[in-house]
């Protein structure tokens, strides 16, 4: 079976957990478990690469941090979540066309023989 | 749950106990967590969660770059394979308090045997037995005590690798250990509080039996009974200090400026309250007003040295009355 090359996926996991965060703050399985599901369990992010993204993004002011419930009435464990900063966004709209630009040029070399 | 918990303590267990890696390793936790009470809730069994948050849970290289203790995680790998830590197991903690209890034992009844050698010739003059059979019991007594000590230091190197090693416990053995120190504390209190009393009323038959008669027989079992006292006071002494000192070596033998350091951090003496700390600091010094001030009023010093009896009894009362549990 074919699996993802944590290399190769390592520059774009910041911009997936970014692009999570655009829609609304979150904090970490909650991260993980969209992750997984949107693409199909294709790719599972570790635990701890995503707590160093967090920590990275952190330090670079894309995100921030704050405590809250995740339980709207207020019964639950409190998490640490993140939301997405404007820095974060400006980001990710670069990262995006990066993106295009190299699937554009790897894809020119990924023809079936 | 426990399965997991442990294996995250274990990976941070040699990393520097510093707020970043303290966080890291909570938040960490914290998704391992959720995701076990997920995967239970979607029907897991409780093997096949731990194995599946486990085997998602990545590797701590990639943490310490972006911790910025990056440094520290491969000194940590260099001073694991050049000066590597022996992990004390649980089964080795366990036999190491036993062995503690036997090494107070022996060394308990050598040193009693030590001041009870005496008695022999004591009680020879006393009986007005030919002398050397006094010596002769004096010398058994005394050889008998030699043997012990022997023992104990062959016995006692083989456990060198805990008293003067390198080593590490794991946090289900720290949480055990402290555990059975709490649930014995009374026991151990109680124990020396008995050897403290029979120390400071050794005097006791002596006075009274030389109150009621003058025979010399009689004079000189107040003396032996002097001895006896002294000897199962410090007896019990030496047992219970054997047996404390094992708790606070395998709870000290973790590197306390290490994650793992942490586990026993509780084993430090805690008070209920600020009041209390205050009455435990005050302790000592108040006695010794109280001693000196009833001393000079009255100028009863040979009454007045009861204080130190009763302050002694009084004071692991007092103590584990006030302290955290």
């Amino acid at each position: 079976m074919v699996e993802i090359s944590s290399d190769v996926i390592r520059g774009y996991n910041d911009t997936m957990i970014l692009s999570i965060l655009m829609e609304a703050p979150s904090y970490g399985y909650e991260i993980s478990k969209s992750i997984r599901n949107r693409t199909d369990g294709k790719y599972v992010i570790k635990e701890t690469t995503l707590y160093s993204a967090f920590t990275r993004m952190e330090k670079n002011g894309y995100i921030e941090s704050f405590v809250a419930d995740p339980d709207p009435e207020g019964n639950g464990k409190k998490r640490t979540y993140y939301r997405i900063t404007e820095a974060g966004r400006n980001y990710y709209r670069e990262k995006c066309e990066e993106w295009t630009l190299t699937k554009d040029v790897v894809e020119r070399f990924m023809v079936e023989r | 749950m426990e399965t997991i918990k442990n294996y995250l303590e274990a990976m941070f267990a040699n990393m520097q106990n510093t707020p970043e890696v303290v966080r890291a390793k909570e938040e960490l936790l914290q998704m391992m967590e959720d995701k076990y009470s997920e995967l239970i809730a979607e029907g897991a069994s409780e093997n096949e969660a731990v194995g599946t948050v486990i085997s998602e849970f990545g590797n701590l290289e990639e943490l310490g770059e972006e911790l910025g203790i990056s440094k520290e995680v491969s000194l940590e790998r260099m001073e694991r394979v050049e000066n590597p830590k022996r992990a004390v197991s649980f089964e080795e903690a366990y036999s190491f308090l036993e062995f503690q209890k036997k090494s107070g034992f022996r060394v308990g009844l050598g040193v009693m045997l030590c001041i009870m050698c005496s008695i022999g010739p004591i009680l020879a003059n006393g009986l007005h037995l030919p002398d050397v059979m006094g010596v002769l019991s004096m010398f058994l007594m005394i050889g008998a005590a030699i043997g012990l000590f022997v023992r104990e230091a062959v016995l006692k190197d083989f456990w060198k690798f805990i008293t003067v090693g390198n080593c590490q416990i794991d946090l289900t053995t720290a949480e055990y250990l402290m555990d059975v120190k709490k649930q014995s504390a009374s026991m151990r209190a109680t124990r020396r509080a008995i050897g403290i009393v029979l120390c400071a009323t050794c005097w006791i038959p002596a006075a009274v039996l030389g109150e009621i008669s003058s025979y010399s027989l009689v004079d000189s079992l107040g003396s032996a009974f002097l001895f006896v006292y002294v000897g199962f006071g410090v007896f019990l002494l030496v047992y219970t200090a054997k047996v404390d000192r094992a708790f606070e070596i395998l709870l000290n033998v973790n590197d306390k400026t290490k994650v793992s350091g942490s586990y026993t951090k509780d084993s430090r003496v805690e008070y209920v309250s600020e009041r209390a700390k205050m009455i435990m600091e005050l302790y000592w010094p108040a006695v010794v007003c109280f001693y000196l001030v009833w001393s000079f009023v009255t100028f009863q010093w040979h009454i007045t040295w009861i204080v130190w009896v009763i302050a002694g009894v009084m004071f692991p009362v007092v103590k584990n009355s006030l302290q955290k549990q």
